[in-house]
């Protein structure tokens, strides 16, 4: 009778699986519910980009820079992206004899978090050295909660994991069993099957905005009360991200996004703590690092009362001091810049007209970097490096 | 690790292999292993942490049993597990809070600590301080294992939000081991399955969108909007809570335990005194029995009563949180009970006679008592103690004619239904599952509600919500 029972509700259970499984993809359909941007789209970015990198054909003698960075090195006209400048400057100042060339991993959006968990994946395109650019606002809470893609961490491998289990994940929303769960999956090679079902929970996730624009829709004597809100909350958030007509952060923002690092950060922090381990681990595999502070506008900081310079002043000296002490070389360029150089606060620089903000940070970068990959060059060679 | 999440799914279907697989006298040691593992794929390093409470306290509890300066040894149990809780959950609030006194008055700028909460050190320091409590006030009635006593404090299902524990509850159960049987483990399935469906399909999936959006820039609301929303959070608070404490109660049956039940239907309350009975009933109890009573509870006269109720209900909402608006909601709930204390004799005198004007009264009670908690849930979920009162500021003055979202309504008034539809199935549930029994379509019909609410709660638990209560 028991056996009877648990095989019944077991029959139950899998014709309710399999009927409702295979029905909801398709009332998603009816509902003309299509598949969004997941988390997992940077991942999918990411292995073609690096797969691509690894494909292309490498003369004898080239060097090959890999270019992380987030928006504020990726987010222009394609000639005007960071990494395009810095080739470009390192072509004009070698004359086009430069062995060395740039590749751009840099994406809007990523951080620091996300470097150190694809340190694998970015070795294995064997560049010769990387390029990590450090958004100081990386450092703000907000920053961290920000962080939405937990599934990067099933990329980092075995070896590494005991090293990643100790670094202050969960300052990232990440905890061990995830971490360990990303990694399962990937190593059972069910990075397909999971990324279709996170797709399909994208879906399921609009169902709710579906009804209500439904709702709203029936309902063409007034606005409905979420488009009301919604405007208003657009309003506010403009508001309050933003200074009227100047395209600049509120106090209230500024501190948001910089505070942290105006007080003066400790080398054990968070952010300084994922910048050194991802120096580590391109060194452990013989890849060059190369940490520079992305410009910041110090000026409007400075105008609002709130920059406290020693505090930056320390938090920058620490940052240097554990790329340093990783092994890594960093270059401080958070002040290169006055105001009118930037579009906007989160530092997107203006690349219009006489004011061309990436070719200026390329001229301050390119030098460094020929020198750096000079230096690399001898040491290869055996020779006694500058 | 979430109930509610793949990790935890692998992570049960282990356990339940290796402890059922184990023989009996091993059990216990497969349970505390699984459990403080538990624990270490949170963050490693804070299993330390739980350890070393867990020691202290047990060395200090045989002390107590023991009779060796029992109430000294009791003190520092006490004092040790309090100041560690206040260590890792309050130091932060007291800096910021005390900081410009500081600086204006003594030129001294503190660092404001920067630590992250030991999950579930509320709940498990709420159940050591009733275990050396309860080894001092009887005696008779002790652990004298260690394995036992780690786990009764680390046991897994109820380990990061409850319910909160008494040896008693426990001890007994552990020392016999779990106990299988059809009904337990039916039960078990179906608490599951009902929490993970409250926890994720209602408070995360139709909730919680709706209360984040509004309480993220309540300036911007108006009037209707903040008053759905609050309702909508009364609703996401207690799915998402009682969820969590189905699933855990749920889990301890499969492992073939009994824990208690955490919440009874809370919203039919009539009163606060009803509410406290019926919400969180293991920390209301823990709170009457070790702090009320402590303070001399009920034997000291109305108005040492009314102080008593206040504050034991003020460190009761501090308990909530670090915030000053727990404080303030923790106030405010101490002076509804108080207030309610003092007006039960008025109360008292209505006293409807026919069934028609009794049922009236309780449903007006309800409604009235619904609002009144609502109001105190305003400074639960502000972000600050000024959000809170521009949602009451709004409220108060803005327009109520225009703007009512219609679907969020339809959610709340379905969330009503639910709730009543609750009591129903608790009290008639277990005559229809024997009476399903005996039929063989009804495992088939169990089945098939248990499979579409797992496939529900997959699809729609991609956003991942946190339980409310961990940050606790």
């Amino acid at each position: 009778m028991r056996v009877v029972g648990i095989t019944s509700f077991a029959i139950g259970m899998a014709v309710a699986v399999l009927t409702v499984g295979s029905t909801l993809p398709r009332s998603l359909d009816h509902l003309d519910l299509k598949d969004g941007e997941s988390r997992l789209a940077l991942a999918t970015f990411y292995n073609e980009k690096t797969e691509a990198i690894r494909r292309q054909p490498r003369p004898p003698g080239r060097q090959t820079v890999i270019f992380m960075g987030d928006s504020t090195v990726a987010s222009y006209p394609p000639e005007h992206q960071v990494p395009t400048a810095v080739q470009r400057e390192i072509n004009r100042l070698s004359r086009r004899r430069s062995p060395i060339r740039i590749e751009s991993l840099a994406m809007a959006g990523t951080s620091i978090f996300d470097y150190y968990f694809m340190a694998d994946v970015i070795s294995a395109t064997e560049p010769d050295l990387v390029m990590i650019p450090f958004n100081v606002s990386s450092t703000s809470g907000i920053f961290w909660s920000a962080f939405s893609r937990p599934e990067l961490s099933g990329w980092v491998e075995a070896a590494r994991l005991p090293e990643t289990l100790i670094l202050p994940i969960n300052w990232v929303g990440l905890t061990a069993d995830r971490l360990l769960l990303y990694h399962l999956i990937v190593a059972l090679g069910g990075f397909e099957a999971w990324s279709t079902l996170t797709d399909m929970q994208l879906r399921f996730e609009q169902v709710r905005g579906a009804v209500e624009a439904r709702l709203a829709h029936r309902d063409r004597r007034n606005r409905s009360p979420e488009e009301i809100f919604r405007g208003s909350t657009l309003f506010y958030t403009l508001a309050h991200n933003n200074l009227e007509g100047t395209n600049r952060y509120t106090p209230a923002r500024t501190r948001e996004q910089f505070g942290a690092a105006l007080h003066g950060l400790s080398a054990d922090h968070p952010t300084l703590a994922f910048v050194a381990a991802s120096v580590r681990a391109f060194k452990a595999r013989g890849i060059d690092c190369f940490v520079y502070v992305t410009p910041m506008n110090i000026d409007h900081i400075r105008s609002l009362g709130l920059a406290n310079e020693a505090g930056l002043a320390e938090t920058l000296s620490n940052l240097e001091s554990v790329v340093r002490a990783s092994g890594g070389d960093f270059a401080d360029l958070h002040g290169i810049f006055r105001d009118e150089m930037f579009r906007d606060q989160p530092g997107h620089l203006a690349y219009e007209g006489g004011q061309n903000g990436p070719r200026l940070l390329a001229e301050e970068l390119a030098p460094r970097l020929i020198q750096q990959m000079r230096s690399r060059r001898r040491r290869a060679m055996g020779r006694p490096t500058p | 690790m979430l109930f509610n999440s793949a990790q935890f799914a692998i992570f049960f279907a282990a356990v339940l292999v290796l402890y059922w697989g184990a023989p009996r006298s091993m059990r216990g040691g497969v349970l505390l292993s699984a459990s403080l593992l538990f624990y270490a794929l949170w963050i490693p390093a804070y299993l330390l942490l739980l350890l070393g409470d867990i020691g202290v306290n047990y060395w200090l509890y045989r002390r107590i049993i023991k009779g060796n300066r029992p109430r000294f040894h009791l003190a520092v149990s006490v004092g040790f597990t309090l100041a560690l809780l206040g260590h890792f959950k309050y130091s932060t609030m007291i800096v910021e809070t005390f900081l410009p006194v500081l600086q204006t008055g003594f030129g001294w700028s503190p660092d404001v600590p920067s630590l992250f909460l030991p999950l579930g050190i509320s709940f498990y320091s709420f159940q050591i301080i009733a275990l050396s409590v309860d080894a001092y006030r009887r005696p008779g009635e002790p652990c004298e294992s260690l394995t036992r006593y780690a786990l009764f404090i680390s046991f897994f299902p109820q380990l990061i939000a409850g319910p909160i524990l008494r040896g008693n509850q426990l001890f007994p159960q552990l020392a016999a081991g779990g106990v299988a049987s059809p009904e337990r483990t039916r039960r078990g399935l179906y608490l599951l399955a009902s929490g993970i469906a409250k926890k994720v399909l209602l408070a995360d999936f139709l909730m919680a969108p709706f209360v984040n959006e509004i309480f993220a820039v309540p300036e911007a609301a108006s009037s209707p909007l903040l008053v759905i929303a609050t309702y909508s959070f009364a609703f996401q608070v207690y799915f998402d809570f009682s969820g969590y404490s189905d699933m855990a109660r749920g889990i301890a049956c499969l492992l073939g335990f009994e824990i208690p039940m955490n919440f009874s239907e809370p919203y039919l309350s009539r009163n606060p005194g009803e509410f406290w009975q019926r919400w969180h009933i293991t920390l209301s109890t823990w709170l009457r029995d070790y702090l009320f009573y402590g303070l001399g509870g009920g034997s000291r006269g109305i108005a040492w009563t009314t102080v008593s109720l206040f504050t034991t209900m003020l460190l009761g909402g501090l308990w909530h949180g670090a915030a000053w608006t727990f404080v303030l909601w923790g106030g405010y709930s101490g002076l509804l009970l108080a207030g309610h204390r003092l007006l039960l004799p008025s109360l008292r005198r209505v006293n409807p006679t026919s069934n028609a004007a009794k049922m009236t009264w309780t449903v007006l009670c309800v409604m009235v008592f619904f609002q009144l908690h609502c109001f105190g849930l305003i400074f639960f979920r502000a972000e600050s103690i000024a959000d809170a009162m521009t949602i009451i500021g709004s409220l108060a003055s803005k327009s109520y004619f225009t703007g009512w979202p219609i679907f969020q309504c339809l959610l709340v008034v379905l969330c009503i239904a639910l709730h009543g539809f609750e009591r129903i199935a608790r009290l008639r549930l277990p005559g229809i599952q024997e009476r399903a029994a005996r039929v063989w379509w009804g495992p088939v019909l169990e089945g098939l509600v248990f499979g579409t609410l797992l496939v529900l709660a997959v699809a729609a638990s991609g956003s991942g919500g946190e339980f409310i209560y961990f940050q606790f």
